[in-house]
């Protein structure tokens, strides 16, 4: 009898950690295994290519300066404003003006990656406060719904971030579910296809991906939910249907 | 034995619970925008292979961008315009850029050998979608790069590519009392022209087999229609024979070994199978009336064709196994030029309603008909090898009356996407080739 339980117990618990664990060490990357050269992959310092490339742009402009016009002997007082822009002849400015225009891109650009670095750094602190606030609030009702109007919420967010493969042969006969999980903050921490793709339907395989990417769109990644209801929408499964759109 | 009993079902009786707990939203819109998409020069060392590199990059952007199904960035606004064939790309700053897709890879040549290896990124999803490595000859860079888009355009639509293709078409020139038409070829982004015929002789509506670089044409000896076969490969040219009564060239069959097509006997239009080893006829329809401008089901099973048995022009289809027909068209207006896509979904037709002809869609029962595009006149649509793109010629009716030249024309099914074929001279009959071999 109890060696008979024994058995039966080590039995159950191989078959949990099997579930737990092994059907994603058997998922991975099945997705892309259609590699026909190896891929080296070589790991990246934190230094981003970004950081040598941003002196770089600012080093033309001081070429630029390094012309010497002629000196000028005497010349009256003017502001700062107008003597620059009398400096400058026609041609010069025009270039200087791209060079200016295609800076402000390159430093908005660097910009927002620092900004976004930033973001990261400081995002598990936010997590943890907003965590923290959601828990303090003590408003969160298990089994409270989201109304009509915060599912439309959400559902404007992808309209945007959702580019749908139309014209695909069948494209309106499929439906692609996705299971996401969801920090306090509203932002999707983990995405998972309900369906696997392996041996999927070509047009399927396309839909499932432009789905998976508008769950990853910047713009899709932090969901417009209401927050005190994190309970209910904390875990959350979107069925991307295009068949109303695809005649 | 009870005991386990008891937990199953205790088990079972909560499972609806947590079923029904899940919170799910339909996602019923998205948009019909262009997939961004960053292609990068693939890195090379020698000046040659420099020059090369940008010229495939040039090619490979204009297949994707023309496709209307990418929109591919400038390199302008790239942080990065080299990424090291071995390393992953930073996807944080290729976000930035809101590009979906990255391409990038690098380029050798070892004598007359040209080797390219590249990759494609899904940036969102930080994943690898594709590497390949391709070989060639120096001289074939324009294919390989057709080729690659067709590999990209494959892996993220899901279905083939149509870049690696040609069309053959009918090239007019001259006075209308003395019209020459030529037989001419072209690569479907408008290069590598070149004339089949020499125009001494009339040539009208060419048909590409599916199946080989062989091409069907019609031509009159002495007022009757005669159907000339071109080998491409070889150049050689054979006459299948002389068939009083044709209109339109014959249609391949998609294994290549059989031809479909009309003739006029005793005043009656029907419909007749070739089989092009041992040359017998075999007749299809036996109407009364007119049954033209028959295409197979890329399957081969069936075939689309007009008829006037129910009073006007309509489209019909038949089951060549059982012979049963069916109609499959009931819309105002008349119907002509059915042609089943290769995809097998759809059938392409012309429509004429209230003076303007229409180019449309339909699925092969008849249902889900849509216009894709109309004008003053359109004729032979004919679809690109992944049965995504409709081409056909048309003249439009400009405000002061003055009919336009005939040119072809080329549109995604969506009927967004139109773009005109560059040709030389005026340009009509067009007919797609599968992809080259």
């Amino acid at each position: 009898m109890v060696t008979g339980l024994f058995k039966s117990s080590f039995l159950h618990l191989a078959i949990v950690l099997i579930f737990l664990y092994g059907a994603e060490i058997f998922k991975r990357n099945k997705r892309f295994e259609i590699v026909e050269i190896p891929l080296d992959i070589v790991e990246i310092s934190e230094k981003t290519v970004t950081k040598k490339n941003k002196p770089k742009p600012q080093q033309k402009p001081q070429k630029e300066q390094s012309f010497s016009p002629p000196e000028v002997l005497s010349r009256p007082k003017t502001t700062e404003f107008s003597e620059k822009e009398k400096k400058v002849p026609e041609n010069k400015k025009q270039i200087q003006e791209e060079k200016v225009k295609e800076l402000s891109k390159a430093e908005s650009i660097l910009k927002s990656i620092e900004k976004i670095k930033a973001q990261t750094k400081n995002n598990n602190e936010e997590i943890k406060q907003k965590d923290k606030e959601v828990t303090n609030e003590k408003v969160t009702n298990l089994g409270e719904k989201l109304t009509i109007s915060e599912k439309d919420a959400i559902r404007r967010q992808f309209y945007s971030c959702w580019i749908v493969p139309a014209g695909a042969k069948n494209i309106k006969d499929y439906k692609v579910s996705i299971k996401l999980r969801l920090d306090a903050s509203g932002e999707v921490t983990s995405s998972k296809l309900t369906n696997s793709l392996k041996n999927a339907d070509p047009f399927y395989r396309t839909l499932a991906e432009s789905a998976v990417r508008a769950v990853n769109h910047p713009d899709c990644k932090k969901l417009k939910v209401p927050k005190r209801k994190y309970e209910t929408w904390k875990e959350m499964i979107l069925d991307f249907d295009p068949s109303l759109m695809i005649n | 034995m009870k005991i386990f009993a008891t937990f199953f079902l205790a088990i079972f009786s909560f499972y609806p619970f947590f079923a029904f707990s899940e919170l799910r939203i339909d996602i019923t819109k998205g948009n019909l925008d262009p997939i961004p998409i960053a292609i990068l020069k693939f890195n090379s060392s020698k000046q040659e292979e420099k020059d090369l590199s940008k010229n495939i990059n040039e090619v490979i952007k204009n297949n994707l961008s023309r496709s209307g199904l990418f929109s591919v960035l400038p390199s302008k606004i790239f942080l990065n315009n080299k990424i090291s064939f071995n390393k992953k790309p930073e996807f944080a700053d290729w976000k930035l850029t809101t590009a979906q897709g990255l391409v990038h890879g690098k380029l050798s040549l070892n004598g007359n050998k040209l080797s390219i290896e590249f990759r494609l990124w899904d940036i969102f999803s930080q994943k690898q979608m594709i590497a390949q490595q391709l070989v060639t000859e120096k001289n074939n860079w324009r294919r390989i790069s057709h080729v690659i888009s067709d590999i990209i355009y494959q892996r993220i639509t899901g279905e083939s590519g149509y870049f690696d293709s040609r069309i053959v078409y009918i090239s007019e020139s001259g006075p209308k009392s003395a019209r020459k038409k030529r037989l001419a070829i072209i690569d479907q982004d408008g290069e590598n022209h070149k004339f089949l015929t020499d125009g001494s002789y009339l040539a009208l509506t060419p048909r590409f087999s599916p199946a080989a670089q062989e091409i069907a044409y019609l031509s009159y000896n002495n007022q009757t229609p005669r159907i000339y076969l071109l080998d491409l490969e070889t150049g050689n040219q054979k006459i299948l024979g002389d068939f009083p009564g044709m209109t339109f060239s014959p249609r391949y069959s998609p294994d290549g070994k059989k031809i479909i097509m009309s003739l006029a006997k005793n005043g009656n239009t029907d419909i007749y199978e070739m089989d092009l080893k041992s040359l017998k006829i075999k007749r299809l329809t036996f109407y009364e009336g007119i049954d033209t401008a028959p295409s197979y089901s890329p399957d081969g099973d069936f075939i689309t064709f007009e008829s006037d048995r129910s009073g006007s022009q309509k489209i019909y289809v038949m089951n060549l196994k059982t012979k049963k027909i069916k109609r499959i068209s009931f819309g105002k207006g008349r119907y002509a030029t059915p042609v089943w896509s290769p995809r097998g979904d759809l059938i392409a037709f012309t429509k004429l309603l209230g003076g303007e002809f229409y180019i449309g869609v339909m699925y092969t029962d008849g249902k889900g008909e849509r216009v894709v595009y109309k004008t003053y006149l359109v004729e032979g649509p004919s679809w690109s090898p992944n049965g995504r793109v409709i081409a056909f010629y048309s003249q439009d009716k400009l405000n002061g009356g003055v009919i336009t030249r005939p040119k072809i024309k080329l549109i995604d099914l969506t009927g967004i996407n139109l773009r005109q074929l560059l040709t030389p001279a005026d340009a009509s009959d067009p007919s797609w080739s599968g992809l080259l071999p």
